[in-house]
């Protein structure tokens, strides 16, 4: 086991805390939780990272594939 | 690290231990550190300056009997470091509307846009050094924020107790690689 059920609430909420699915006092609340344990504020530091990688990642993908698109949707004469 | 005793802080301050306070006062900087920016989007600057208002205040609170139990200090760290930073916000908005382009063309403020993009490259690197099913596993969290982990077990044709595992393990190696590239 890698990790406690109680932690894996945790990493749970954390998923749910970057996806911005908590509300103001749930947030608070888990950072409640997390305030005892920097490897668990690690871990939301790079979640959000993460996210913000994907941004960039799909913004480029959607820029490279934009001009196939165009070209794809273009009608023939 | 391991977790941090707020207890061992609480009776530290109380009794004057400087080996125990050198030992937590930094690790528990960090954290409220990383609150103020995590949480509140606070510049660098900004959550240095209330951390340090924050301790100072709570250790004299604590000398003074203000804070009962130990299992109130976080709270009251986290209650205080976030009033500190909204008093520090409406300080600053009360000067010249200027001072918000002079905000953003500050020093700290371009050290953390550099930072930012370093950790981003950093992270593709890491990302590429991951096993090809390990990447597409990660890949596919990420490019559907909206799926909870068992439309993402169901997708991979695993238990949902395993889709956060390998979540959790896959998450370690990158931190491990991060870590040791900002390291150098």
């Amino acid at each position: 086991m890698i990790y406690s059920n109680n932690e894996k609430t945790k990493l749970e909420k954390i998923d749910d805390y970057v996806k911005n699915q908590l509300t103001e006092e749930q947030k608070d609340e888990l950072w409640l939780e997390l305030g005892d344990d920097p490897d668990l504020i690690d871990r939301l530091e790079l979640e959000i990272l993460l996210k913000k990688w994907a941004e960039i990642y799909h913004k480029i993908q959607a820029q490279l594939l934009a001009p196939l698109h165009l070209i794809g949707s273009k009608p023939f004469h | 690290m391991g977790k941090i005793n707020y207890n061992r802080y609480f009776n530290a301050v109380l009794q004057d231990d400087v080996g125990v306070l050198n030992e937590l006062t930094p690790q528990i900087s960090d954290i409220l550190y990383r609150f103020l920016l995590i949480r509140y989007g606070a510049s660098r600057d900004d959550a240095l300056d209330c951390v340090q208002t924050t301790l100072l205040r709570g250790v004299k609170w604590i000398k003074e009997g203000g804070i009962e139990k130990p299992e109130s200090l976080l709270p009251y760290f986290f209650t205080t470091a976030k009033h500190e930073l909204f008093r520090l916000r409406r300080s600053k908005h009360t000067r010249l509307v200027v001072f918000v382009a002079e905000e953003h063309g500050t020093e700290a403020y371009q050290l953390k846009e550099l930072m930012d993009e370093e950790r981003i490259s950093v992270l593709t690197d890491c990302i590429q050094k991951l096993t090809p099913s390990s990447r597409e596993y990660i890949l596919y969290w990420l490019k559907h924020p909206d799926y909870n982990a068992q439309d993402v077990a169901n997708h991979f044709g695993i238990s949902l107790n395993a889709a956060w595992t390998r979540k959790h393990r896959i998450l370690k190696v990158l931190q491990a690689c991060c870590e040791k590239k900002l390291a150098k």
